[in-house]
């Protein structure tokens, strides 16, 4: 579905991306992790068409360089980080700037928002104004945008993405896991998820492939049971991780080793 | 027993919460009969006493015997251009302060306040000076629209340049907005001087009243200059809503949204320059209007410029023949520049926005 060839960035005279190749499939739950400064965002940004880089990104096919804003809004939606709004938008007329282009079939434009609304679990808030929710609340009302944006996983055929920038940075666990589950479902159905994460558990029990970023190249992807490694791990971050699965055969964990009286 | 209800059999608007839609198209209703009223007895007050209803049905049956020759000639030759003027400067004026607005993402954007139309008026005082000489040629040329177009090229400058400024990334600054408003407002305002002090008499006089913002001049020549470039841009601005709206989260989620930003900037800038531009070139500084108009709709109907547009023409029309009719009557028979009127009760309100969002903004 997605394909990145090459891909270079530089910021003035800093270079930030050295020749990603990197590649998400349709029906996963692509996640990208890395340190801070690892060039996660800026790959991401990349991948959207949101920055200048040299090489060659793909959606679908399409060459996203020479591809129509529209077109690609019709594609794929995109989560930033975060957004302030300088005006006084209702939650509700926040989540309809999702239908700003694209094609939308079936229910009303109405119906779909509070659909999505309901989603991310923001139901009987759309009268409520934006600026006035808390940050993890309009981070889920940013993804209901999202959502109605690109609702169906696959559009005339074709699949859909979403790219996330980190969507649970400011979320409490119940919200994290729920938007996980989105995530999750939304590749299930047919769709593309590519998701910036800094949480390596929720990355381990959620990805379908793991991205492993580290100083502007990719160190390393695959199966998150292959990409997660103690030896992988301790490379990029610089710490010492315990790999494994408590209880047996449930959760796969990672775990920074801390001794007694030794700060990380 | 379950009840279900097919969305799809009842899309009426405005059933769900948040949703503005259907108020808003009221208050759109609402603004047109009062512009209606406002400009009916814009036209029918002044020094000569003349029934609204009179002059209404004088001018709508084409019955001219009903009103006197002089009235006739009051009504039609004076008082119809300087409402019909009033009306598309105030709209112009308006409808620029809300996209420039949406533009940059913040309500204290206007041209006014950010240089906009110092620029214009540079250009303006530009022809008005130097029309007859040096640029004669080119004034010939353009005919009765030399000053508008001077207005709009100088208006066009300077917004590029401020958009330039403030904008790094995709995300603007109002701090340096702001502040490189006043600095290329100041700079217009030197070369202004400079043109002011070279020249002549009759000129100066032009100039003074000109720079005051008046439509007390108002003639059917100036409403048939400015006419063909506002009506059009009027016509238009409706159809910048959904990328004005969609540029309120910022540049680089427009363009994930499905507008060419880079295209749309564009036009944008032109429509406020032009805009801009006409109103300064027939009207001289008329501030505020394109401030207060937009602010005041967002507080009722919201920010979505599917409706803010529009709102801002009529209640911008409204509002300028209300303060023409303050700046008539306030000290009758003599009359105010208008543009004294605007800014004597626009910014006290300017203050007042600044002072409700000390603490939102990041200046």
């Amino acid at each position: 579905m997605l394909t990145a060839r090459n891909i270079h960035v530089r910021l003035g005279k800093t270079a930030i991306l050295h020749g990603i190749d990197m590649q998400a499939a349709k029906d996963q739950f692509t996640v990208i992790i890395g340190p801070n400064g690892s060039g996660k965002t800026t790959l991401l940004r990349a991948l959207t068409g949101e920055i200048g880089f040299t090489g060659e990104v793909r959606l679908n096919g399409v060459d996203i360089a020479s591809a129509r804003a529209p077109d690609l809004a019709s594609m794929r939606g995109v989560l930033p980080q975060s957004a302030n709004l300088s005006f006084p938008f209702t939650v509700h007329e926040v989540v309809r700037l999702g239908l700003t282009t694209g094609v939308q079939s079936g229910v009303d434009a109405g119906a779909r928002i509070e659909q999505a609304l309901a989603a991310v679990d923001m139901d009987g808030f759309g009268g409520r104004f934006y600026q006035e929710l808390s940050g993890g609340e309009q981070q889920r009302v940013q993804l209901a945008r999202v959502l109605t944006q690109v609702w169906e996983p696959v559009f005339d055929g074709k699949p859909r993405c979403l790219f996330l920038d980190e969507p649970i940075s400011s979320l409490d666990i119940r919200h994290q896991l729920q938007i996980m589950q989105i995530a999750r479902r939304y590749a299930e159905a047919g769709g593309g998820v590519i998701a910036i994460l800094h949480d390596l558990n929720l990355t381990a029990h959620f990805a379908d492939h793991v991205v492993l970023m580290n100083r502007g190249r990719v160190h390393a992807s695959g199966d998150p049971q292959m990409v997660l490694t103690p030896s992988n791990l301790e490379t990029v971050y610089g710490c010492p991780m315990a790999v494994g699965q408590v209880p047996a055969g449930m959760n796969f964990f990672v775990l920074p080793l801390i001794g007694p009286g030794q700060s990380a | 027993m379950s009840i279900s209800v097919d969305t799809r059999l009842s899309p009426v608007v405005g059933e769900y919460a948040g949703d503005r839609t259907v108020f808003a198209r009221r208050i759109l209703l609402a603004l047109a009969v009062v512009l209606f009223l406002t400009a009916m007895f814009s036209v029918a007050s002044g020094a000569t006493d003349t029934s609204v209803v009179s002059v209404a049905w004088a001018l709508l049956s084409g019955q001219d015997d009903l009103i006197s020759a002089v009235e006739r000639v009051v009504i039609l030759d004076i008082r119809v251009p300087r409402t019909l003027l009033g009306m598309l400067i105030g709209a112009a004026l308006a409808v620029s302060g809300a996209t420039m607005q949406g533009l940059f993402r913040n309500p204290l954007a206007d041209p006014g306040i950010v240089g906009v139309s110092a620029g214009a008026s540079l250009g303006a005082v530009t022809f008005i000076v130097l029309g007859a000489g040096a640029l004669a040629p080119v004034a010939t040329i353009l005919g009765m629209y030399h000053v508008p177009f001077a207005a709009f090229v100088g208006g066009l400058l300077f917004t590029m340049a401020l958009y330039r400024i403030s904008t790094r990334n995709g995300r603007t600054s109002v701090a340096t907005m702001l502040l490189a408003g006043i600095a290329l407002g100041s700079m217009a305002g030197a070369f202004t001087g400079l043109l002011v002090f070279w020249a002549d008499d009759e000129q100066l006089r032009d100039l003074t009243f000109w720079g005051l913002g008046s439509i007390a001049g108002a003639t059917w020549l100036k409403v048939m200059a400015v006419a063909p470039i506002i009506i059009p841009i009027l016509i238009f601005s409706p159809f910048m809503a959904r990328g004005l709206n969609a540029m309120t989260l910022g540049e680089a989620t427009a363009q994930h949204l499905g507008i060419n930003v880079q295209v749309f900037k564009r036009v944008a800038i032109v429509m406020v320059a032009a805009a801009t531009g006409a109103c300064v070139a027939v009207s001289g500084g008329i501030g505020f209007v394109g401030i207060v108009v937009p602010h005041l709709l967002r507080l009722l109907i919201g920010p979505d410029h599917k409706f803010l547009l529009p709102a801002s023409a009529l209640l911008g029309a409204v509002m300028l023949l209300f303060a023409d009719a303050i700046a008539r009557q306030i000290v009758a028979p003599a009359e105010l520049p208008i543009g004294i009127v605007t800014a004597a009760i626009g910014a006290p309100f300017f203050l007042w926005i600044l002072l409700r969002r000390r603490g939102l903004m990041d200046i």
